[in-house]
């Protein structure tokens, strides 16, 4: 079974959701699963309107991804901190993160790309209660990417690569 | 198979008297990240060319080259002034437009192409036969009022919804 056959069972199964564009004009050009809590905070219900604003301003931000816009990401990590996506050390667990850095606190989506072109979002949590990039807190989150990654995909493993074409086909700046 | 079942926020803020300040929100980071993939994209087929580096662009807008890098990664750094003085940089200027914003309050359950084998595809197709767009009548365009009349435009495999409003118009010009 392939990567791909494998995320279709679990969409079947609800336990990874596709996020397509919010406006439905919108091409499909890449892909982002998210687990079933990442998803329900892009798209709601939230419990209040400032909530809503981090889902929906978040939405705008992953809607990029998918629509296929170009985007800057960043292979190396610590190296630049806001672009869109940037690989996590140490680069051998393949774990990204996405930089939602509007509104304040910043967002991070933990992750892993499946496929060229498909991404897989995990863990959602804000930037600023990690603290340092070598702290216990982002190694337990590193940790658990992987850990959840495992369960969802027990015989495969994430894109590995050393160029950005690895990860995204086109539309894409190494920053 | 397992998708998101709600109604889009974007046809509930058209409908509602007030457009909430999260759905402003959201269309202001759209726009946000799409002048920042537009200058990306410029960047991209000047460096390609190798017409034009960081540093170049740096020297004609009397900028530090960080400035430049931080413009490039984060849409969160871009000023409409910045977006022009890159562009401009880079030998461009944005060219503007609006389009009407489509949106009927069905909930969006698409798929990427390649998650839907091909049975479902094949069952997909013969279920709907048709997909349905609403127009205005008046203007027979279908993006001036997504409350207007109903057509239907034969359902062809692979095509997204701006195929089927061009169609639409094409066939009603």
């Amino acid at each position: 079974m392939s990567i791909r056959d494998q995320i279709r069972v679990l969409v079947e199964q609800g336990r990874l959701m596709f996020l397509p564009p919010a406006n439905r004009l919108d091409p499909i050009r890449r892909s982002i699963f998210l687990g079933p809590d990442v998803f329900a905070g892009v798209v709601g219900p939230w419990p209040n309107e400032q909530a809503a604003i981090r889902g929906k301003a978040l939405r705008a931000y992953l809607d990029r991804f998918t629509v296929g816009d170009t985007i800057p990401i960043c292979l190396e990590p610590y190296i630049a901190r806001t672009a869109y996506l940037g690989r996590l050390h140490p680069e051998r667990n393949e774990v990204w993160d996405i930089r939602s850095t509007y509104p304040s606190p910043g967002l991070r989506i933990f992750g892993r790309f499946a496929d060229v072109d498909v991404f897989v979002g995990l863990i959602c949590r804000e930037r600023l209660p990690l603290g340092d990039r070598n702290s216990p807190e982002w190694k337990w989150l590193i940790g658990q990417c992987k850990t959840d990654w495992r369960n969802l995909f027990p015989a495969h493993n994430a894109v590995f690569g050393g160029d950005i074409h690895d990860y995204i086909s086109t539309n894409v700046i190494h920053i | 198979m397992t998708t998101s079942q709600q109604t889009s926020f974007i046809f509930d803020a058209l409908t509602a008297d007030r457009i909430p300040e999260s759905t402003l929100v959201y269309f202001r980071e759209r726009f946000k990240n799409k002048l920042h993939a537009i200058v990306l994209q410029n960047f991209i087929e000047q460096e390609r060319a190798n017409a034009v580096s960081k540093a170049d662009i740096a020297r004609k807008l009397d900028k530090d080259p960080s400035q430049i890098t931080r413009w490039l990664k984060n849409p969160g750094n871009l000023t409409i002034g910045s977006v022009s003085d890159l562009l401009l940089a880079l030998g461009s200027e944005p060219s503007i437009e609006s389009t009407c914003i489509v949106a009927d309050g069905v909930a969006d359950n698409r798929l990427p192409d390649w998650l839907l084998n091909t049975q479902q595809t094949a069952a997909r197709s013969e279920k709907m036969g048709v997909v349905r767009i609403i127009h205005n009548a008046e203007t027979a365009n279908p993006n001036a009022n997504q409350y207007g009349v109903e057509s239907m435009v034969p359902y062809e495999r692979g095509k997204d919804e701006t195929f089927y409003v061009d169609k639409w118009v094409a066939n009603h010009a």
